[in-house]
């Protein structure tokens, strides 16, 4: 306050005694450019640190949305290998789809009762199977007659098969369908419904005894009634050693105009035969394989397109967020900026008022306009400095303690240096020190233009 | 000459009305010299001080101080030529409310340049001289009305002017302080200083050496 080595009175003194002497409205004033000072410093930050923010979210969401999309293709993969193979299965049980008959077989009858009244040779199947047919896939012999259950006092239809009888020249597949082993019975759901059979129950069929193996699911169609035992007993019950009624070829991509191919080459390989498709479930079959495949392929590709939308719709939202936030901060910063310049101006004018004697008095001692006005102005840049200084401090703390709750995301030196939160703390103490003195300036004008005469006389 | 004002006018206009202040108002005082002017409120008395201290031009005369036309320099030469020659003495004090007594005075200073300014010493001695050692780290408010003005009187002391003006300077005062302050008056005049009081209580006048009436701005032997 005074001169160190004189002990004098110096301007800078004279300052600091009128701050002392009037510090509530000293202290109001620097809390007012603090207050502006931590807003400004705030929302910048904020948004700086926001942006960076929601960079590193993105590009961690980018991050999980790959690994997810990896991680359900590797899935995808497994089960849609399994989703096939259970398909393929579950397809099979559904029927067969292509039946090699006899000629003269009248298939009025067979889509009546499901019965079958012509026969071929055994060796027919045989020959095909050792033939190049490159159209059908899988062989099942079969006969199949509609008879007189006398010990149940039922109507069925019975079906003898076996097992895949393997084409010689492909390598051996996995069978379609499991053979019914000697000494078993395979039923239908309505016998079963009817006789109250159940699984391991042993049951005589014209005099031979089978144990029952499985129960077939209800299929509403024939083979509700039907019951299957192994091709050589059926043949040797029905008189039929060495005749089957039909071969049962599964032919896995049948559909559409590849029938009259399939029928074409089992004509050269087998005259006197005729083809049918049986069941459409056959073309079902190879779609339900295709689509299994396909939804496989397309809920990958939803997983793909669900991932990157729900990235692009968080940065559009967060985009649009900080848009939001960049307008109201521009909006913000010079409405706090104008606010508190009024609120400066109005306490450096009430100052004025209240110093107009005493800035009388300056004149008469010979002080002059620049001494004066540097009275004024140094007040006003020290309330800039140390209000600037408080308030971004105050705003340093709030980031930091919102950096703090995101800590496991983001280390504290880490966003700051990214988010460059030094620029903002260094310019905004010298900017609210240009804005107390801009707004202290008209006060301090008026001071200088004052006549001191005027005051001395008492006004 | 110490001071000389030959001819001055001057008129206050407002939107309505004009007063002339000072009307061919001419004095002067030599080294020594302790002028009294003597007038009713509103005469111009003060104009008259203020335009003699370099505060307050005229609209035409001549001010001369020292053989220097003050209101020929530019504003801030004045300001300093001011501080180094002129003393002030308000009725209304005019002291600094945040400073302490010893500060007060010292502040009479700070329109010097700081190689010019007064010691410490000087203030203390004008301390002892006014009897404010006591007082000397109490803030005007802590003071008594004679206190304050004797402070005032010491602060105008401080760098040795050759011109005292003194306005009013026992107005605010009881009669013992009164005599007080005209005591220092007539020292500091008795040391070869001029004074120049103006004032409207004739008991205060009867303390200088010569009484000029004013009366609507004229200024009458």
């Amino acid at each position: 306050m005074r001169n160190a080595e004189t002990g004098q009175l110096t301007l800078m003194g004279l300052v600091i005694r009128e701050i002392q002497f009037r510090k509530w409205s000293f202290l109001l004033a620097i809390f007012a450019v603090a207050v502006a000072a931590a807003m400004i410093f705030g929302s910048e930050a904020l948004l700086r640190v926001d942006q960076q923010m929601t960079e590193r979210f993105l590009q961690q969401k980018q991050l999980e949305t790959e690994r997810y999309i990896q991680d359900h293709e590797e899935q995808v993969a497994t089960t849609g290998a399994k989703l096939q193979d259970t398909v393929r299965k579950q397809m099979l049980t559904l029927g067969f789809n292509i039946l090699i008959l006899p000629m003269d077989v009248d298939l009025s009858k067979l889509h009546l009762d499901g019965s079958i009244t012509a026969t071929m040779p055994y060796s027919y199947a045989e020959k095909l199977s050792s033939s190049n047919i490159v159209t059908v896939n899988h062989l099942l012999p079969s006969v199949t007659k509609r008879v007189r259950w006398t010990e149940q006092e039922l109507d069925v239809v019975i079906n003898g098969t076996r097992g895949e009888i393997p084409i010689m020249h492909r390598a051996l597949k996995q069978p379609m369908l499991d053979a019914v082993a000697p000494g078993k019975m395979v039923v239908g759901a309505t016998i079963q419904q009817r006789l109250k059979l159940a699984l391991g129950q042993k049951v005589t069929l014209l005099g031979r005894e089978f144990t029952i193996s499985k129960i077939q699911p209800e299929r509403g169609s024939i083979e509700d009634m039907s019951l299957w035992i192994d091709l050589a007993a059926a043949q040797e019950m029905l008189g039929m050693q060495n005749l089957i009624h039909a071969i049962l070829a599964l032919e896995c991509e049948c559909s559409g105009d590849r029938l009259s191919e399939i029928r074409r080459e089992i004509a050269e390989i087998l005259p006197g035969t005729q083809v049918i498709e049986r069941y459409s479930q056959a073309v079902t079959r190879a779609e339900a394989r295709t689509e299994s495949k396909r939804a496989a392929d397309e809920a990958l590709a939803m997983a793909k397109t669900d991932g990157q939308a729900t990235l692009d719709r968080e940065r559009v939202q967060r985009t649009a967020l900080l848009q939001k936030q960049q307008a109201l901060n521009s909006m913000l910063e010079p409405s706090v900026i104008v606010s508190t310049c009024c609120v400066l101006a109005v306490l450096a004018f009430h100052n004025f008022r209240q110093r107009k004697s005493e800035i009388g008095l300056m004149r008469a001692l010979g002080l002059g306009s620049a001494s004066i006005l540097g009275v004024f102005l140094f007040k006003a840049m020290l309330i800039g400095a140390l209000g600037g200084f408080i308030g971004v401090a105050s705003g340093i703390a709030i980031i930091v303690a919102r950096i703090l709750r995101m800590r496991p995301l983001v280390s504290l030196p880490e966003i700051w240096t990214s988010a460059s939160l030094t620029a903002p703390a260094a310019w905004i103490p010298i900017l609210m020190i240009l804005l107390t003195v801009v707004a202290s300036w008209l006060a301090a004008f008026q001071a200088i233009r004052q006549d001191a005469a005027i005051v001395l006389q008492g006004e | 000459m110490l001071l000389s004002l030959e001819g001055l006018n001057k008129v206050y206009s407002t939107s309505s009305t004009k007063v002339q202040a000072l009307c061919d108002v001419s004095l002067s005082l030599s080294e020594g010299d302790f002028v009294a002017v003597q007038g009713p409120s509103g005469s111009g008395k003060s104009t008259l001080l203020l335009t003699a201290g370099t505060m307050l031009a005229p609209d035409s005369g001549r001010v001369s101080i020292l053989d220097e036309t003050p209101y020929a320099m530019p504003t801030n030469m004045r300001a300093a030529f001011r501080a180094k020659h002129i003393g002030f003495v308000f009725q209304q004090f005019h002291l600094v409310p945040y400073l302490s007594v010893f500060e007060n005075i010292q502040a009479a200073s700070l329109g010097l340049p700081a190689s010019k300014r007064m010691t410490n010493s000087k203030v203390e001695q004008l301390l002892e001289q006014f009897g404010l050692e006591s007082r000397s780290r109490h803030t005007p408010s802590q003071l008594s009305v004679g206190e304050r003005q004797r402070c005032c009187i010491a602060r105008a002391l401080l760098n040795d002017p050759k011109l005292l003006l003194a306005d009013e300077p026992s107005g605010s005062l009881d009669e013992s302080n009164a005599r007080i302050v005209m005591q220092e008056l007539r020292r500091f005049s008795q040391n070869g200083g001029a004074v120049l009081l103006v004032t409207h209580d004739s008991r205060a006048a009867q303390s200088a050496d010569r009484i000029v009436q004013m009366q609507s701005g004229v200024l009458t032997c």
